[in-house]
């Protein structure tokens, strides 16, 4: 039994990648769970959905702990939260913007197994799938799996003209690119043996990385001095409680500030409170990236530029 | 004389790095509205997006005291508050000026769940400022038809689009006839300070609508958010006015010459073509009917405040 852990930001499509995936291991007539990770799902903000792949029927029901295989859809994951417990021998598959400079950390590289990549957002806009702004880099990424898990290009097809009946064509071309276009397939182990065979799985300790707890907690929630009852829940205001949030941008926007008139719309119709009021400078580290300032820029002074270029 | 941009204060409320999604109308209002309130306000909130993206204790995104409360509750645990700050005053332990008491509920919140308490906060005329963002669907939960959610509007629990037409709820809050009301938008974020100011120094209850275009839910591009709620404003669909005592005392932005002029609405089109959920009756050959349909559902909305104006 394989157990599959996707990675991605929130509208990225993890939830139908692994749909796609179960459509074509069914096919198979292997047997499949897709395992989608409630939270708060909200556009842009860090999700998971698991996997299990067998050719037995599957009695497990709990979430994925120990994944063998990664899929990662994007660039600016959290290091230490995506590659919990892969085994040692796991392969991640990675989208390549994901190997960014941007964090400065290559989650890949952390990995000693097999470390293939695809260029899904390339391929994605080179299709012309786009919905809403945004590349559907899910389904290159899903022509990329299939050829990690030995589907065929036959199989690959038929579960997105079952997921999307009407106008597969475009996703259709852009799964079998990403099938063909995969990089780094060298010492990738036998996937199908994995799925079949337990005793073919690798046995290695997974990896394990320490959760950091925060050291130092306000004031109020230490112990009452006197009855040693800690004091009551209070919240404090403070940046970042949703992490750096600026790992959530795909596009990053920059003020000319030759052609900027300094009239200020940008910093007023700013969601997320990153545009400073005086100097106009923007706070990358939680700026989402939403395009927002761009459109509304009436010079026009305001470009977004795509991560990692 | 109206505020300029220029002239806001620098100061958030809404810290960075908080867990809305990119784009949202409610962070965006609310830093507007915080502006207008300052420091000195206390923050209530029913289960709603905002409480989602808030922040998990020890930490919170707003600079304000909040309380999370149930549901259907804002209305009644609002004026529980107020009447709680009275009494501290009233036995001299709160000394200085009163805190601004106001919540900042959804739509779903104030059409739907919690009605019965904002009607009866409204009949007491508790001192205290009710928000509704309105972003017409239950999108915390993953975008359910709301109170709020017009006609042929394709959401989650309504997948080949709503049926029946959204209330009217600033008419059902104007006939409240509390002592000041205003409906805004997120795309004049300036005419939405003036009024928190003015609804500020105003004793009694008050009741701000403000128009907020949910990029997930509704399925349009995240930078047309404010570019939406521009829209909305200029073809009528959400119509910009102020109202004391149940007469309509105001008229800002385009709508004052959409109303007074009776001027023809512009972008209704755009406004409709750019949002997914819509797209279903837009492609197909009911668009002319759905827009005249909408149109002729704007000049009533006019007729109505027309009726009730006292300028």
């Amino acid at each position: 039994m394989l157990e599959i852990r996707i990675h991605g930001h929130g509208g990225q499509g993890t939830v139908t990648l692994a749909e796609l995936i179960a459509y074509a291991q069914m096919k198979m007539g292997r047997h499949v769970q897709t395992l989608p990770f409630f939270g708060m799902e909200r556009r842009g903000a860090p999700v998971k959905t698991a996997m299990r792949l067998s050719d037995e029927e599957i009695l497990l029901k709990s979430q994925v702990y120990k994944p063998h295989v990664l899929v990662l859809l994007s660039e600016g994951l959290e290091s230490g939260a995506v590659q919990q417990g892969l085994h040692k021998q796991g392969v991640v598959l990675v989208n390549r913007a994901c190997v960014a400079e941007r964090s400065g950390e290559n989650v890949a590289a952390n990995v000693p197994g097999c470390n293939p990549s695809v260029d899904a957002w390339g391929i994605a806009r080179a299709c012309e799938l786009v919905l809403m702004g945004q590349p559907l880099i899910n389904v290159p990424m899903f022509g990329a799996v299939s050829r990690l898990l030995g589907i065929s290009p036959q199989a690959v097809t038929e579960s997105i003209e079952y997921k999307w009946p009407a106008g597969s064509e475009a996703s259709v071309r852009a799964a079998l690119r990403g099938y063909e276009e995969v990089q780094g397939l060298e010492g990738l182990p036998d996937m199908a043996r994995w799925i079949g065979d337990a005793a073919e799985l690798p046995t290695e300790i997974p990896m394990e990385i320490p959760v950091e707890l925060p050291t130092e907690l306000p004031a109020a929630l230490k112990a009452n001095r006197i009855t040693g009852v800690p004091a009551h829940p209070v919240s404090f205001p403070q940046k970042g409680v949703s992490g750096q949030t600026g790992t959530w941008r795909l596009e990053r926007p920059v003020i000319n500030k030759d052609t900027c008139t300094s009239c200020l719309l940008c910093w007023v119709f700013c969601p997320e409170a990153v545009i400073e009021k005086e100097t106009l400078d923007i706070d990358y580290t939680y700026c989402k990236g939403c395009g927002v300032c761009a459109e509304e820029c009436p010079a026009k002074a305001i470009n977004m530029i795509r991560e990692g270029e | 004389m109206a505020t300029r941009i220029k002239d806001l204060p620098a100061e958030e409320v809404v810290l960075s790095g908080n867990g809305a999604c990119a784009s949202c109308p409610s962070t965006l209002a609310l830093r507007s509205v915080g502006k207008a309130l300052g420091p000195n306000a206390i923050m209530l909130l029913t289960p709603s997006c905002t409480v989602a993206s808030m922040g998990v204790t020890p930490q919170m995104a707003f600079t304000y005291p909040a309380m999370n409360i149930c549901f259907a509750t804002a209305g009644s645990s609002a004026a529980g508050v107020v009447y709680a700050l009275e009494a501290q005053a009233m036995k001299g332990r709160l000394q200085g000026e009163m805190p601004t008491v106001f919540t900042w509920i959804g739509d779903g919140g104030t059409y739907d769940i919690g009605f019965q308490a904002l009607s009866a906060a409204a009949e007491r005329n508790d001192n205290f400022i009710f928000f509704c963002y309105n972003n017409e669907a239950y999108s915390n939960t993953g975008v359910q038809r709301s109170g709020a959610t017009p006609a042929y509007a394709v959401t989650t629990t309504t997948p080949g689009g709503k049926t029946e037409n959204k209330k009217n709820m600033p008419l059902l809050m104007l006939d409240h006839r509390i002592p000041y009301m205003a409906t805004a938008s997120v795309a004049y974020p300036a005419d939405l300070y003036d009024k928190v100011v003015k609804a500020k120094g105003i004793k009694g209850f008050k009741y701000i609508e403000i128009f907020a275009p949910c990029y997930p839910g509704w399925k349009f591009e995240s930078k047309d958010m404010v570019k939406l709620a521009r829209l909305a404003v200029r073809s009528g669909i959400n119509l910009l006015w102020e109202a004391e005592n149940g007469y309509i005392t105001h008229l800002s932005g385009p709508t004052k010459a959409l109303v007074e002029t009776g001027a023809a609405p512009r972008g209704l089109e755009e406004y409709l073509e750019a949002q997914g959920r819509f797209r279903h009756v837009m492609t197909s050959e009911k668009k002319e009917a759905f827009l005249q349909g909408v149109e002729a559902g704007v000049r009533e909305e006019m007729e109505l405040l027309k009726g009730r104006m006292r300028i």
